[in-house]
């Protein structure tokens, strides 16, 4: 049996002195994807932020596990190092700052050495085909007058070069076109691997189409309350959330 | 005193009646001046007994006035092509003055760069360009004077008809720096076109203050400046743009950014609109912010430090008015000044 490569452990989180997650547990292994669905509100962004480490996500109890660490105390840019990675559901406009520029400092900052210019320029010029990003995207500031799918493409795009072992994406689909949501599915779907594990939050089956999630799990008023396979998610297409909330009473 | 001259005595007798500046005054409220000296040395010998009119717009400038006292000549220059302004006789920790009249004849094109260095105790220059009618004119202001230097400089810019002027500055040294830029479309189809950015530190001042007055209709004119100010640094915008009643369909527009890196550093900002006609388009905007924490959050959970990311957010916060210069020599010239570096895709990305 697979030892865990993430944990999260009775995770209670306050936001703005408000108690938004209410004892979250939940455990990946190694290889494994795992969809996180729920109503808006439900609190399954606090759930990213609060693991990726926000300053403003405030961790009143429980752990957070890393390939056997405790990282629940450790900064954000601490957790990028140790290769957990977030997509941003709005990821922010940084103007005047290049997406070279930034990525080539990301990919640095998380492998620990420098990257040479040439396989540097190689690596990204690989992954720009495939998401289908024009070249002329690392000259332009970051995220800055980008539409909702150049952003979801960019964030795409930065996991494949940092290579995370533990990777939430916060509705990667939302602002794709059908076309898109296939590419980036696609694109996502390549990342699966024995050594790494994918926590997919999304509101809808259609990017579980494209990447058959091994768990998924329902959030609920802060807590996980129905576990299951991904039929789950399509009992979930069909019947929508009330039965889960029924069953809560 | 008279219209046209004006002698070394009677601009001293204007100097005494004036008094200096007093934060009761309205252009030196956010500017003190407590702590400056302005001594001249000597007038030395040999110098032009009368200088040129001192434009009425300065008469009741103390600092243009000590200029019409103090500077030991008026150059004359005729700026054709490019045009390197060099201060001769700038001696470390002493007063300079200067004084220069630079005229862009007709139909013809110049490029004036403007480098401010070195550590006079006192920099007070005075400057009337003339751009006549059809010529173009591009000046660079490059500031880095030292941490000690105090400066004040007066510029006038008159745009005869269809003239164009692209005015580029970026500041970022002495301890205190005051720049009055007194720009007048006074031709029809006149365009001025204003870009600044300035970076203090430490305890520096900065203080801009700008008048683009539209005299004649359809004129155009944009102003943006940006502002980083960290430490203990302030930096004023007083900027005003001034519309009469005979400057019909004139197009204007100031903007002003300013990020605040720390909490003792102070950014006052001041936009004004005189506007005295209905047939205008004319705006104007202030913003005034410190780092942005999601931007920083961002780029950490890209595992940048927090240093790294905040340098890269306050480096980034002037590219997209430097953009905004099309020659590439010269928006590195810009940036170099600003950042320390030049340019950040011909390194990573070209």
């Amino acid at each position: 049996m697979n030892n865990p490569c993430f944990k999260i452990e009775n995770l209670h989180v306050k936001v703005e002195g408000k108690e938004v997650l209410k004892g979250v547990t939940l455990s990946m292994n190694p290889g494994e994807v795992h969809a996180l669905m729920g109503r808006n509100g439900t609190g399954k962004t606090t759930l990213s932020h609060a693991l990726m480490g926000h300053p403003k996500y405030e961790i009143v109890s429980g752990k957070i596990i890393l390939n056997g660490e405790d990282i629940t105390k450790l900064s954000a840019e601490e957790r990028a190092k140790k290769r957990l990675f977030l997509a941003f559901q709005y990821p922010v406009a940084i103007p005047g700052v290049t997406v070279a520029n930034f990525l080539r400092t990301a990919v640095r900052a998380v492998r620990g050495d420098e990257v040479p210019s040439k396989e540097f320029r190689g690596l990204v010029k690989k992954e720009l085909e495939n998401l289908k990003i024009p070249e002329s995207f690392m000259t332009r500031s970051l995220n800055d007058g980008f539409s909702g799918g150049e952003k979801k493409r960019l964030e795409t795009l930065q996991m494949r070069l940092l290579q995370p072992r533990v990777a939430i994406l916060d509705e990667t689909d939302s602002g794709l076109d059908i076309d898109a949501l296939k590419n980036v599915s696609e694109t996502i779907e390549a990342m699966r691997s024995p050594d790494r594990a994918l926590l997919l939050i999304t509101h809808y089956q259609r990017m579980l189409n494209y990447i058959k999630p091994d768990f998924v799990h329902v959030l609920l008023d802060g807590r996980i309350v129905k576990s299951g396979g991904a039929e789950l998610a399509l009992q979930l297409e069909s019947q929508g959330y009330d039965w889960l909330y029924e069953a809560q009473r | 005193m008279t219209q046209l001259m004006m002698s070394r005595e009677e601009a001293l007798t204007a100097l005494q009646t004036l008094g200096s500046p007093s934060v009761k005054s309205e252009n030196y409220r956010y500017t003190s001046l407590k702590g400056v000296s302005w001594d001249a040395p000597p007038v030395a010998s040999g110098v032009q007994e009368n200088l040129p009119a001192l434009p009425e717009l300065f008469r009741n400038d103390f600092f243009a006035l000590a200029n019409q006292a103090y500077a030991p000549a008026c150059q004359k220059i005729t700026a054709q092509g490019l045009v390197a302004l060099s201060y001769e006789g700038l001696k470390s920790q002493q007063p300079y003055y200067y004084r220069a009249q630079i005229t862009v004849p007709k139909n013809t094109q110049a490029q004036i760069v403007d480098l401010i260095v070195g550590d006079p105790a006192l920099f007070n220059a005075l400057i009337v360009f003339e751009v006549e009618a059809g010529a173009t004119l591009s000046y660079t202001q490059l500031q880095n004077l030292g941490p000690a230097s105090v400066a004040f400089l007066r510029h006038q810019v008159i745009l005869h008809q269809d003239a164009k002027v692209e005015w580029t500055m970026a500041a970022r040294g002495a301890f205190k720096y005051q720049y009055r830029l007194e720009s007048e479309c006074k031709g029809t189809g006149s365009d001025m076109k204003i870009l600044s950015a300035t970076r203090g530190s430490e305890s520096q001042h900065f203080d801009f203050w700008t008048t683009t007055t539209h005299q004649a209709s359809h004129t155009t004119s944009s102003m943006d400046h940006w502002a980083v100010m960290g430490d203990k640094a302030r930096a004023v915008f007083n900027g005003k743009i001034s519309i009469p009643h005979t400057a019909t369909h004139t197009d204007a527009y100031q903007k002003n950014r300013n990020l605040l890196l720390s909490p003792q550093a102070v950014i006052d900002a001041l936009p004004k609109l005189e506007i005295a006609t209905d047939e205008v388009k004319c705006a104007h905007g202030a913003s005034i912010a410190p780092v942005s924490d999601e931007q920083m959050y961002y780029l950490q959970s890209r595992g940048i430090t927090r240093a790294e990311a905040e340098s890269m957010i306050v480096d980034g916060f002037t590219e997209p008015a430097l953009q905004k210069i099309k020659d590439l020599t010269l928006r590195n010239l810009v940036r170099e000044t600003m950042i320390g570096h030049a340019s950040q895709e011909t390194e990573v990305w070209s």
